[in-house]
C-alpha cells in the first residue's frame, strides 16, 4: 500500500479492507501511506481518524455526510486503554444550532451518522509511543433498536434545551449516552444560536458526542472478554 | 555353495540409511552437524515438502578437495576419527563416516563442494547409491548438499513417512536445536520459500539473542541464567531456565546438550524435573536450555547411529550437578514465594461441618478450638498427633484401596493387606448420576480443592477443578455448534511470536483451530495474529492457552478423528478457563456448580477424563472404619 485507495465498492470490501489493517501499528500504517507520524497527538488531533480513513478510502472527513457517502458508513475510531476501555467520547456531528430546533430525530444528523458505523479501534494506552500502537478489529454496527430508542430520548432533552435557547443549561451533564459539548479548536471560536427571546446569539459551537459508557459497552457486548481479555 | 554372501554396498548403505536416516529431519541434522564440523560460519537449510521433496544444506565452511569429496560418499569414510582410540576423545559432531553414503543411498543426491583455495568446485551425483561421475562445477567456497526424493527407492520406509506438515516440525526442531547449540554460527531455514528461522550469528559469548530468535521473544524474555558453582567442577553445568510462569504440557522445552550435542538423556530431564517440582503443577514441563560439558571420556556417545542417545559413566553425578545447579538458580529466584505460597500452618483442624452462611472451607485453620458439629471421625483425629494429613490415595486406581487417612495410625499398620470397598469413582454406570447433583447436600470445601457433599446415606467429594472443566467444555461444545455467536473479534488481535516448530503447527493447523473459534493470521515470519476466540472464553488469557493447543494439536496422531481432534482443543480451551483448585467457593456457587453439573448432563470426553467424583455409602466408610 504506497497510497490511498479508492471508496469501497460495498460493504464487504470495507469491511475486508478494515480487518486486514488489524494489528498493524500506526508507523507501519503511516509508512505505507507515506504520512509523517507526528511527535503526539496533543497537537494533531484527529490524525489517527484521518490516517484511517485514508487507509480505507473514505472521502467526507468532517462533514455531515457519512466518510463513506456510497455505502452510508460513518468511520470512526475507538481509543481504547490497556484494559480495553474507551479513552474518551466519540465526536458524532456538530450541532447544528441554528436550525436544530426544527429537526425530529429520525432526521436528525446524528441519528444519520450512527446509523451505520465501521468502528476501528485503537490502542491509545498512555505508556504507548505513538509509533507501536495497533488498529484493532474493525466492528461494523448499527443501533439495537433500545440504543436508537435510548439515543432518542438523549436528542430530545438536548435538542428541548437548545430549542429553548437555554444553553447555560445545555452542559455535558445532560443525556446517558448522548452529550453536547463546545466543540471547536479555538475556544474563541463562535457560532450563531436563537436565544430564548427569539433573536441569534453568537455562543461556543457544540458538537454532539457519544460517551464512554456508551462506547464501552458496545465493545463489552461485541468484543472477546468485553475487550479487556 | 554357502548360504551367507556379503552384500552389496549399495544394499548395506540402505540398511544402514535405516538407522542414520530415519526421516527428513535426521538427515537434515546429519548435514548440518558435517558443516559445524567443517567450520562453517553460516548454514542454509532449504527445504521442501517437508524435506520429502527436496533439502538443500549450504555452508561456508571448509570445503573439500576433488578426492575427499569422492571418498566421502565411501561407507566409513570419515575424517574426523583415526582409530577406536579417539573414539573415546570424539569431540565433533560426526564421526562414523556413515551419513553421507546413507543419505545418498536414498535419494538423488547431489554434492557440490569448493575449498577457498580452489578455483573450481566438484559435484558428485548419486541416484539411489550409483554415483555418477565427478564433474568440475562453478560453486562458492564451502558445501552445499542437495537431497531430493528421499526415500524414493524404499517405498516401505517412504510408506512410513508421516504427512510434510509433521515431517516439517520434525526438521524444524532439529535445526533448532542446532541453532540452541551454536549461536556463534548463523542459521536459516527455509520452508517452500518461506523464512522459518533467520538467525544471524551472535557477536560475543552471550546467546540471548539467539534465545530470542529460536524460542520465541516471550519465552527468552523469561529466560535466566545458570548460576554458575564458583568452584570448579568435572561436570560443568551452564545455560539458561525459565521462570515457571512460562511451563509448557510437553517436554520439548526441554533442551539438553551434552558437549555441545543435543541428547534425549533421562538422567538429565529427571533432574531438571526435580529442581522444578515445587514450582510447577502436575503435568506442566519447564523450558530449559540446559549445556553439560565434561570429560568426553566419561561418557559414550556411541550408543545409537543418530547420536541423540549418551550413556554417562556415573549417571549420579551428572543427576547431582544438575539439580545443585538448578537449585542454586531456581531457590532464590523471586517466583519461589508466589508459587509456593506461605508455609503452612503448624497445625490445622479440618471441620466438616459450618451451620453460617458464609460458608466452610475444610482447609482452613482453626487454631484449637473445637467445633460442635464435627462428625465423630473429626474429634477424634483432632485428639491426634501429629496433625491431620489429607487422605493420600490415587482417585485414579481401579485395583484394590488402600487409603492412607494420615492420622497417625494408618491401616497398613492393622492389616497389611486389607480388602476395602472402592470409592466409587463417577461415571455414567455409578449411583450417583448426572441429574443427582442439585439433590447433594453441600456440605463445604476441603484442600480448596474438592466439595464435599452429601446425600441420604453416602458422601461424595467433587474435585471442583474437573467440575469446572466438565462444564466449560460443554458450554464451548454447544457454543461451538452455533458458530456464529460463538465467536468473537479480540478488540486488538493477539500478536503471538512463536518458535519455529510452533509456528509450522500453527501453519499447518490453521483450519483446526478456526473450527473452535481460533481465527489465526500470519503476521511475517514466525509472528502470527490471533484474531477471533471463542465467546465462552471471555477472562481467559488467550497466548498461554493457543501455546498449549499448538502443542496439544502437534502431539496429535495423524489418524485421531477430526472430532476428537475439536474436542481435546475445547477439552483443553476448558482447562484454562475453570477454577482452579484453591480458589473458595461460597455454597451459593457450590450450589451453582451442582445445577451447573446437571444442566450439563453426562459430559464425558475420552481418555483424557479424569474422575469428577468419588463417593462412599455409609456402609462402605463403617467398613473403612472398622464398625462392624
Amino acid at each position: 500500500m504506497s497510497s490511498a485507495p479508492l471508496p469501497p465498492k460495498n460493504e464487504a470490501e470495507l469491511l475486508t479492507r478494515a480487518a486486514a489493517l488489524a494489528g498493524h501499528s500506526l508507523k507501519a500504517l503511516a509508512e505505507a501511506l507515506d504520512r509523517r507520524l507526528p511527535e503526539d497527538l496533543a497537537h494533531h488531533k484527529g490524525w489517527v481518524g484521518e490516517l484511517v480513513e485514508q487507509a480505507l478510502g473514505a472521502t467526507a472527513g468532517n462533514r455531515p455526510t457519512p466518510d463513506f457517502p456510497r455505502l452510508g458508513i460513518e468511520l470512526k475510531t475507538l481509543p481504547v486503554d490497556a484494559a480495553g476501555h474507551p479513552t474518551e467520547s466519540t465526536f458524532v456531528t456538530a450541532a447544528p444550532l441554528r436550525i436544530i430546533g426544527e429537526l425530529s430525530w429520525a432526521d436528525s444528523p446524528v441519528r444519520s451518522k450512527l446509523a451505520r458505523v465501521l468502528w476501528i479501534p485503537v490502542e491509545a494506552d498512555p505508556v504507548l509511543p505513538l509509533a507501536v500502537r495497533r488498529l484493532g478489529s474493525p466492528l461494523l454496527w448499527s443501533p439495537s433498536p433500545e440504543e436508537d430508542r435510548g439515543l432518542a430520548v438523549d436528542w430530545e432533552e438536548l435538542t428541548t434545551l437548545v430549542r429553548e435557547g437555554d444553553f447555560s443549561a445545555l452542559t455535558a451533564h445532560h443525556g446517558r449516552w448522548l452529550q453536547v459539548r463546545p466543540k471547536g479548536a479555538d475556544s474563541r471560536a463562535r457560532t450563531q444560536a436563537y436565544g430564548q427571546d427569539g433573536t441569534l446569539e453568537a455562543t461556543a459551537p457544540r458538537g454532539f458526542y457519544l460517551r464512554r459508557s456508551f462506547t464501552a459497552a458496545l465493545v463489552a457486548a461485541h468484543y472477546h472478554g468485553g475487550g479487556g481479555a | 555353495m554357502g548360504s551367507i554372501f556379503r552384500l552389496p554396498d549399495d544394499v548395506a548403505n540402505q540398511i544402514a540409511a535405516g538407522e542414520v536416516v530415519e526421516r527428513p529431519a535426521s538427515a537434515v541434522k546429519e548435514l548440518v552437524e558435517n558443516a559445524l564440523d567443517a567450520r562453517a560460519r553460516r548454514i542454509e537449510v532449504a527445504v521442501e515438502g517437508g524435506g520429502t521433496g527436496l533439502i538443500r544444506v549450504s555452508d561456508d565452511g571448509l570445503g573439500m578437495s576433488r578426492e575427499d569429496a569422492a571418498l566421502c560418499l565411501e561407507r566409513h569414510a570419515t575424517s574426523k576419527i583415526k582409530s577406536a582410540q579417539d573414539l573415546e576423545t570424539v569431540l565433533t559432531m560426526g564421526f562414523r563416516g556413515e551419513a553421507l553414503p546413507s543419505i545418498a543411498s536414498v535419494s538423488r543426491f547431489v554434492l557440490t563442494t569448493r575449498r577457498a583455495d580452489d578455483e573450481v568446485a566438484t559435484r558428485i551425483r548419486v541416484e539411489g547409491g550409483q554415483k555418477g561421475p565427478v564433474e568440475e562445477a562453478g560453486a562458492p567456497p564451502g558445501t552445499t548438499v542437495e537431497v531430493a526424493d528421499l526415500f524414493f527407492n524404499v517405498p516401505a520406509r517412504r510408506k512410513f513417512l508421516k504427512t510434510p506438515s509433521t515431517e516439517m516440525s520434525h526438521l524444524t526442531d532439529a535445526v533448532v536445536r542446532l541453532a540452541l547449540a551454536r549461536p556463534d554460527v548463523g542459521f536459516r531455514l527455509l520452508a517452500e520459500g518461506r523464512s522459518l528461522i533467520d538467525a544471524p550469528p551472535e557477536q560475543g559469548d552471550d546467546p540471548r539473542g539467539r534465545l530470542g530468535r529460536i524460542l520465541g521473544r516471550p519465552v527468552a524474555d523469561r529466560l535466566f541464567p545458570i548460576v554458575q558453582d564458583p568452584e570448579p567442577r568435572r561436570i560443568k553445568v551452564h545455560g539458561f531456565v525459565a521462570a515457571p510462569d512460562v511451563s509448557e504440557r510437553t517436554s520439548r522445552g526441554l533442551y539438553v546438550f551434552v558437549n555441545g550435542r543435543f541428547v534425549r538423556e533421562r538422567t538429565a530431564q529427571h533432574a531438571i524435573q526435580e529442581a522444578y517440582r515445587p514450582l510447577l503443577e502436575k503435568g506442566r514441563y519447564p523450558v530449559v536450555v540446559l549445556f553439560l560439558e565434561l570429560d568426553p571420556r566419561t561418557l559414550d556417545v556411541n550408543v545409537h547411529p543418530q547420536k541423540t542417545e549418551v550413556r554417562f559413566q556415573s549417571s549420579t553425578d551428572v543427576h547431582r550437578a544438575i539439580t545443585a545447579a538448578l537449585g542454586r538458580t531456581l531457590q532464590p529466584a523471586p517466583w519461589l514465594a508466589r508459587h509456593l505460597g506461605p508455609a503452612p500452618a503448624p497445625e490445622r483442624v479440618y471441620r466438616l461441618a459450618d451451620p453460617t452462611p458464609s460458608g466452610l472451607h475444610l482447609d482452613e485453620p482453626r487454631g484449637n478450638s473445637p467445633s460442635s458439629h464435627g462428625p465423630a471421625f473429626v474429634e477424634r483425629a483432632r485428639s491426634l498427633h501429629p496433625p491431620p494429613r489429607p487422605p493420600a490415595f490415587d482417585a485414579k486406581a481401579r485395583g484394590r484401596y488402600v487409603p492412607d487417612l494420615g492420622f497417625g495410625f494408618g491401616l497398613r499398620d492393622r492389616d497389611p493387606n486389607p480388602v476395602l470397598p472402592l470409592p466409587n469413582p463417577g461415571g455414567p454406570e455409578e449411583p450417583t448420576n448426572f441429574g443427582d447433583f442439585s439433590a447433594l447436600e453441600p456440605i463445604g470445601q476441603a484442600l480448596g480443592a474438592y466439595l464435599v457433599c452429601q446425600a441420604p446415606g453416602r458422601l461424595v467429594l467433587i474435585d471442583q477443578q474437573v467440575a469446572h472443566e466438565r462444564i466449560g467444555f460443554a458450554r464451548l461444545k454447544a457454543a461451538q455448534a452455533k458458530e456464529a455467536t460463538a465467536i468473537q473479534p479480540l478488540l486488538v488481535p493477539l500478536t503471538l511470536e512463536l518458535d519455529p516448530t510452533r509456528a509450522r503447527t500453527m501453519e499447518a493447523e490453521r483450519g483446526r483451530l478456526l473450527a473452535v473459534g481460533f481465527e489465526v493470521e500470519p503476521f511475517g515470519g514466525v509472528t502470527w495474529l490471533l484474531k477471533t476466540a471463542p465467546a465462552a472464553l471471555g477472562g481467559v488469557e488467550l497466548a498461554p492457552l493457543l501455546i498449549d493447543l499448538l502443542d496439544e494439536l502437534a502431539a496429535m496422531d495423524a489418524a485421531t478423528p477430526l472430532e476428537e481432534r475439536l474436542d481435546r482443543l475445547l477439552l483443553r480451551s476448558a482447562r484454562h478457563a475453570a477454577i482452579k483448585s484453591g480458589v473458595r467457593l461460597t455454597p451459593e456457587e457450590i450450589r451453582a456448580l451442582l445445577r451447573q453439573l446437571d444442566q450439563i448432563g453426562a459430559p464425558g470426553f475420552g481418555s483424557q477424563e479424569r474422575p469428577l467424583f468419588l463417593e462412599w455409602t455409609a456402609p462402605e466408610l463403617a467398613r473403612l472404619f472398622y464398625k462392624s
